[in-house]
């Protein structure tokens, strides 16, 4: 049988398997943030005529090896990192209370004040990221229109409305946070009971 | 809290030390000091009889009622 919590258990391997993701998370963001600046301090020298735009759905690629007006200001990676960094971010903070959540559970304490605020932390987190890939989907989309131009063929930017399962998401996480609260409570009356 | 432990009381008139009576009690020291300290949010049944039984005393004589000022 699967053994869930304490030590060699499933919670302990994900501790180990999250601390890995944080500390890779941590070298992948610092990457990014060297590669974001170095194209934004030298993104006017960037040439546009050896660059490829390809964009990519769930289901298809578009490649455009012509066709396409870069404009060296504003760096096509700029923005590209600048919708991925704000993710990597929260991500980051979503894994660092994660990793200590589960080390909880690896020690069997799982019922603190102290994981009922991560996990609240952690739905917040996940409602913030919903709205901010919205947004930034937008501004990518407004952005590529303006730079593909073919001839018979239009591109515009589409609005997607808020995913409502990552909101959905977040809220029952909220509420998660709010249960182990009530669990929290619990175990101290427990704990302070002889 | 209103509600003071005396159980240190108890334990000198019938010199008992905190380790012999953890033992009978079946309860870990930590906690019985935490008892005797008045340190604890409540007593289970189990343990006030229990400790009644190898302090041979009644639960008035642990446990005592004092009202609180109210300012």
């Amino acid at each position: 049988m699967v053994k869930y919590t304490g030590k060699k258990s499933a919670a302990s391997l994900l501790t180990t398997l999250l601390n890995l993701a944080w500390y890779a998370g941590l070298v992948l963001a610092l990457f990014f943030i060297g590669v974001q600046t170095y194209f934004i301090l030298s993104g006017p020298q960037l040439s546009g005529e050896s660059m490829m735009l390809q964009i990519e759905t769930t289901g298809m690629i578009f490649r455009f090896t012509e066709g396409f007006q870069f404009s060296a200001q504003d760096s096509l990676l700029v923005y590209q990192f600048s919708l991925v960094l704000p993710l990597i971010v929260i991500g980051l903070f979503i894994i660092f209370h994660l990793r200590k959540i589960l080390a909880s559970l690896a020690n069997e304490e799982p019922f603190t004040v102290e994981n009922s605020s991560r996990i609240k932390y952690i739905g917040w987190s996940v409602i913030i990221i919903t709205f901010i890939k919205a947004v930034l989907s937008f501004l990518l989309g407004i952005y590529f229109s303006r730079m593909v131009v073919l001839p018979g063929l239009e591109i515009s930017a589409n609005i997607r409305l808020i995913d409502f399962s990552g909101i959905l998401a977040g809220i029952l996480i909220l509420i998660l946070a709010e249960v182990f609260k009530h669990g929290a409570l619990l175990q101290e009356d427990h704990n302070l009971t002889v | 809290m209103a509600i003071i432990v005396r159980l240190d009381r108890v334990m000198a008139d019938r010199k008992v030390s905190l380790t012999d009576l953890a033992d009978k009690v079946g309860i870990t020291m930590a906690n019985l000091s935490l008892l005797k300290t008045g340190k604890v949010k409540a007593v289970r049944f189990s343990t006030l009889e229990a400790l009644c039984r190898e302090l041979n005393c009644q639960p008035g004589d642990i446990l005592e009622y004092r009202q609180e000022r109210i300012s």
